[in-house]
């Protein structure tokens, strides 16, 4: 079953894997694509202290629930699960999880990209950058703001 | 009837609070209330030439002649940066 919400622990990455296979396999699938998001530890050659999440609850979950069913339309992709964290995480620190089960690679490769532009871009997250020359606002993809 | 604005990321910098309810006695229009939002708090209108300002009515983006009923909540957001 489709699934994307905001998550404040954890999850177990390798559980998941299995039970998408699992269900996948008996419905003609054959392959499982994942992109793991991460913290970065160097941005504008600035050493990175900390990400902090603010999420917009429960219209960030619902957004993330709707992406997940969307994307399940395509009749070549049988499971969609996307999990985003919340709260101040550490370079290194899994903050974002798409896993995409379909009936081949070419569908699985194409729908996580829809799937990831769709939560960068449509779900009300927001993020704010601690770093060694201060803290900057995350406003959309690129643009960096210095907190005053 | 009472209207709940919500404020995040940067805008919840330049407005100094996170939340903040407002009363009125009339129908209002969110244009309007956008309107009283950036008079209260006129940095706004300045952060407005580097952001775009964003509005959710209830988590969903309206129309700006929309008419705000009694309990709606609005958001005051940047574009989102997930992922």
């Amino acid at each position: 079953m489709p699934e994307g919400k905001v998550v404040t622990s954890d999850i177990d990455i390798h559980k998941i894997i299995d039970e998408m296979i699992n269900e996948a396999s008996k419905r003609g699938g054959g392959a499982l694509t994942i992109f793991i998001g991460y913290v970065k530890g160097i941005v504008d050659n600035c050493e990175v202290y900390s990400l902090n999440y603010e999420v917009y609850e429960p219209y960030a979950s619902k957004k993330l629930q709707e992406i997940a069913e969307n994307a399940c339309s395509n009749d070549k992709v049988i499971d969609v699960r996307i999990y985003h964290k919340v709260g101040t995480f550490k370079p290194g620190d899994k903050v974002l999880y798409v896993l995409i089960s379909s009936i081949d690679r070419t569908s699985g490769i194409e729908t996580l990209r829809e799937v990831i532009e769709k939560v960068k871009k449509s779900v009300p997250i927001f993020k704010l950058e601690c770093r060694s020359d201060g803290d900057y606002w995350i406003i959309s993809d690129n643009l960096r703001i210095k907190r005053r | 009837m009472k209207i709940k604005v919500k404020f995040f990321s940067i805008i919840k910098d330049y407005v100094g609070t996170d939340e903040v309810t407002f009363e009125f006695s009339n129908n209002i229009k969110l244009s309007e209330l956008l309107e009283i939002i950036k008079s209260k708090w006129p940095s706004i209108r300045k952060l407005e030439d580097e952001v775009p300002i964003i509005a959710l009515v209830n988590g969903s983006i309206c129309q700006e002649d929309l008419n705000l009923k009694d309990g709606d909540e609005v958001a005051i957001i940047p574009p989102v940066s997930g992922g």
